[in-house]
């Protein structure tokens, strides 16, 4: 899809621009507010680190954030690797079970979230668990598995199908087959299925809200909050760095993996 | 032992005989694989079939004071019956009816600007884009809290520029539609991208080519290619709106009440589950009613695409 | 060839296999014995591959038995057959380089580091790819990667190598060329060789033996020289080489009948009156002047192939195909006539 254009072509710029503007405006308010020494959001008094200081002197909102994190740890590695070995599995069903399987794998991700929730917290109801860390990362893993599934799967069925059956043609066995052949080829895919779980688990709020009980991760944290404070636009800036610096370095690895491709061509 | 006669243990099924032989024999490579999608296939029945049949399952009893279970449609009826329901509903309908369009109006545009571009830019474009969604979605509504609320810098910004008092913002439709319109704009743009990038340049060409204007040529080759996935930004962003509960909570002051917060209300607040429960089917049964008409329009293509 | 001496390698005996509804074998029957070229030719649908992949062990039977040296193997998984297999696409591991890709099977069996290094350079020279050691499979020509793959097989020292149209991907010098090689690799190693391809030429060319396929039955097994000469049917016939067939009747122990004359040939075996099919290759269509042969009819094509004139003579009848290293001019009237041999007669199917 590509017409040569000349008219308009200052206005189709212009309209880019503010787009960008509009999907950044609110993130850069959230980090340049961090640094104000005052509560206000219209004026920036002088530059200070005291949110920051009293982001990390509270004890709900670390207590939250490592929460976050160890409930996403164990979800994404339990994710991908259940993830991968089921999607090495229905890469090798006929046409029939897979077909049914990739649909039904789909419905915790077309649902819209608060069905999920409602209908893990129901099981979880049903079946006398107690809500907490189990219950959250079990629920977690329900919502991050099918995406694990749907990076893997395509991967799988792009590679040639003899590659699986020459290895064990030449005496490895079927697990000897996954790790040395099937894994070293998808080894891309896996990584960004388990950085997709990841960022979803984190950033994860309504399926917490209903599966987690008392425990807090940083979304439910900031939902039950009575009151914004800028440790907020704090705790904001350091996730946006976080995120950033990930960008970063992932892009450029792939940018040197596709220069040294290059080089050897 | 072979040929020795021994009579099978009576009343065991011919088939419970099948899987017993099956799991007795010798597998090959290709089954043995396919046990590898054990644990997942345990997850799916346990945790998302038997939930799914679970909400179906409250939705449609009543819990009796002697443990009996009642079938009914009292749960269905009382959604329709409850006072306010209307408003819920409508507001629900309107906010995300609201926000879907305004998305598409702003991500259509935006998606076929771009592709004009050099591939490069496109794909930087796009990373652009889709890159505030890794922010937790919580923080990002939180960001138009600050900047719409009285003392925020839109008004700050607004006084100094006009010398206008101080308007709230904060719950309003206005507010809540922006913050939608803001959360959800990449789940618009990428669908309706992928689908417009794909279109083959030759197809515009021909139309040209035939001496149709380049109006005549959008709206009568690009826009009814490019259907398939404005239909399926629609899905993405129609319904999560309609059920988000973080934006009312932030952005609507305590005054936008939609389907998530009053399924949230039953749910975690007054402990009404089988009411709930209805209330989520209805919502399965629009997602459902919505796919299979995006599913239609998009086999209509496929067929056109394909044949 | 002494056939009798040869042991019996491999035997299959009534095997069937279906996928759902689509029958693709129906009860084989087949022996292989040690140290032959076999091919498996057929179009595609036949059930060639399934078949190779059934002796492989990568495809279950639904019914009959893989004999490997009178023993049952049914149950026995493909890594622990003694067959190996080069697959059509060669299925190289893109991951590992070409030392890696060939040590693959002796690393799985924990074989000594030294042993695999004097193995896999062995192998490597014998496919002529000594020094590549360290390259990367993307690098290879699709010559080399066959090679690679050919070699990655041999050095486990299978006694059947299966062989799934591996020429396929190869343009023709290049196919003719691997086609020689893998003559010379299975004579050096005196393996057993089972060759599935669609490409007659192909088939013609290496095997010892030839067994033709259609719709899951075997129609034909012989040498080369036996099914190009002898084909039993008009399917067999069709699908090796070029030939004129023709419907006729038998009139008598020697004589046929079609084209509404009757010919002199040789004495085949049907009963008077049996209609049958006959075949008759272009080759052994002579072309003379007009009124000195059997049939007249007028040269409508000529086509110069290098070595001979491809040329179309229309007759009364029907057009006769023939080669012949004499070119004649378009519009040209002529008579042809066979001589008694090389008039083919064939059991209708």
């Amino acid at each position: 899809m590509k017409i040569k254009k000349t008219r308009k072509f200052n206005f189709s710029v212009i309209y880019v621009i503010l787009v960008l503007i509009f999907c950044y405006a609110p993130i850069l308010s959230l980090v340049i507010f961090s640094f104000n020494s005052d509560r206000s959001l219209t004026n920036f008094q002088s530059f200070s680190f005291i949110w920051y200081d009293k982001l990390f002197n509270d004890g709900q909102v670390m207590t939250a954030v490592l929460n976050t994190i160890f409930v996403a740890v164990v979800a994404t590695l339990v994710s991908t690797v259940l993830g991968t070995l089921a999607a090495i599995a229905i890469s090798r069903m006929k046409k029939v079970m897979r077909d049914g399987l990739l649909n039904l794998n789909n419905l915790p991700m077309i649902n819209p979230e608060i069905v999920t929730a409602v209908s893990l917290l129901l099981l979880f109801l049903s079946l006398g668990i107690g809500q907490g860390y189990l219950t959250m990362i079990l629920a977690h893993i329900t919502f991050t598995i099918p995406y694990v599934i749907v990076t893997v799967y395509p991967k799988l069925r792009e590679m040639d199908e003899n590659m699986v059956e020459a290895s064990l043609d030449l005496g490895a066995t079927p697990l000897g087959t996954i790790w040395h052949i099937i894994i070293p080829n998808i080894k891309t895919v896996i990584i960004s299925a388990a950085s997709l779980c990841f960022t979803l688990s984190f950033d994860d709020f309504v399926i917490s809200y209903f599966t987690a009980g008392t425990v807090n991760n940083i979304s439910i944290y900031l939902y039950t909050l009575r009151r914004l404070e800028p440790t907020i636009n704090a705790l904001s800036t350091i996730i946006i760095t976080g995120i950033i610096i990930v960008l970063v370095l992932s892009n450029t690895i792939k940018h040197k993996k596709v220069n040294d491709n290059e080089d050897e061509d | 032992m072979i040929g020795t006669v021994k009579k099978a243990p009576g009343g065991r099924s011919p088939l419970l005989k099948q899987i017993k032989a099956y799991i007795k024999r010798p597998k090959t490579a290709l089954e043995r694989f396919k046990l590898l999608g054990i644990p997942y296939y345990l997850i799916l029945l346990v945790l998302v079939i038997i939930p799914m049949i679970l909400i179906l399952f409250y939705a449609i009893t009543t819990p009796n004071k002697d443990d009996a279970i009642l079938l009914t449609l009292n749960n269905f009826i009382a959604f329709f019956q409850e006072e306010g329901f209307v408003g819920v509903l409508w507001d629900s309908i309107r906010i995300s009816g609201i926000t879907t369009i305004v998305t598409l109006l702003i991500a259509y545009p935006l998606a076929y600007i771009i592709c004009d571009y050099k591939l490069k830019k496109q794909a930087l474009i796009i990373l652009l884009v889709s890159a505030p969604m890794w922010v937790n979605m919580l923080l990002r509504t939180i960001a138009w809290k600050q900047i719409l609320s009285t003392a925020g810098p839109l008004n700050a910004a607004l006084g100094w520029l006009f010398g206008m008092e101080p308007i709230n913002f904060l719950g309003t439709d206005f507010a809540v539609v922006l913050g939608m319109v803001y959360i959800f704009l990449p789940f618009m743009v990428i669908p309706i991208y992928n689908n417009l990038s794909k279109i083959d340049n030759r197809l515009i060409e021909a139309s040209l080519d035939l001496g149709a204007s380049r109006k005549y040529t959008f709206f009568k080759v690009t826009l009814p290619l490019s259907l398939p996935g404005v239909l399926s930004g629609v899905t993405m962003v129609l319904l999560p709106s309609a059920t988000t509960l973080v934006v009312p909570r932030f952005l609507g002051e305590g005054r936008y009440f939609l389907i998530g917060n009053l399924i949230e209300q039953k749910f975690l607040k007054s402990g009404l589950w089988n009411y709930g429960a209805a209330i989520s089917i209805i919502l399965v049964v629009v997602l459902f009613i919505i796919l299979f008409l995006t599913k239609k329009v998009d086999r209509f293509h496929k067929d056109e695409e394909d044949d | 060839m002494d056939g009798l001496q040869r042991h019996v390698l491999i035997e299959l005996k009534d095997l069937t296999k279906s996928f759902g509804k689509n029958v693709i074998l129906k009860k084989l029957n087949l022996t292989i014995y040690e140290n032959e070229f076999v091919t498996l030719l057929g179009p595609s649908g036949c059930g060639k591959t399934t078949l190779l992949r059934i002796i492989g062990g990568f495809e279950r039977a639904d019914s009959g038995a893989v004999f490997f040296e009178g023993k049952d193997v049914a149950n026995i998984p493909p890594h622990k057959r003694p067959t190996n297999t080069v697959f059509q696409k060669y299925a190289l591991f893109p991951h590992l380089n070409v030392f890696e890709n060939v040590a693959y099977g002796l690393r799985v069996k924990k074989m000594d580091k030294n042993v695999i290094q004097t193995k896999v350079t062995e192998m490597l020279k014998m496919v002529g790819l000594e020094g590549f050691e360290t390259r990367s499979i993307q690098k290879l020509s699709g010559g080399q990667q066959q090679r690679i793959a050919i070699a990655r097989a041999l050095v486990n020292e299978p006694k059947v190598l299966l062989l799934d149209e591996p020429l396929g991907a190869l343009d023709l010098k290049l196919r003719q060329e691997m086609q020689y090689e893998l003559k010379r690799i299975q004579k050096e190693t005196e393996i057993t060789f089972i060759y599935v391809t669609h490409d007659q030429e192909e088939a013609l060319t290496m095997s010892d033996k030839i067994v033709v396929m259609r719709d899951g039955d075997i129609h034909q097994v012989g040498t080369p020289q036996e099914i190009y000469n002898n084909p039993v049917n008009k399917y067999v016939a069709k699908f090796v080489g070029e030939s004129n067939l023709l419907s006729g009747i038998v009139k008598g122990p020697t004589k046929v009948k079609f084209d509404g004359m009757t010919f002199e040939c040789e004495q085949q075996g049907f009963l008077k009156d049996q209609e049958v099919d006959v075949m008759i290759r272009p080759e052994d269509v002579k072309i003379v002047a007009l009124g000195r042969g059997k049939i007249d009819g007028t040269i409508t094509d000529v086509i110069f192939k290098g070595t001979y004139f491809e040329i179309d003579v229309t007759t009364a009848n029907r057009v006769y195909a023939v080669e012949t290293t004499q070119e004649y001019p378009i519009g040209k009237e002529v008579s042809i006539r066979f001589y008694p041999d090389c008039i083919h007669l064939m059991e209708k199917i």
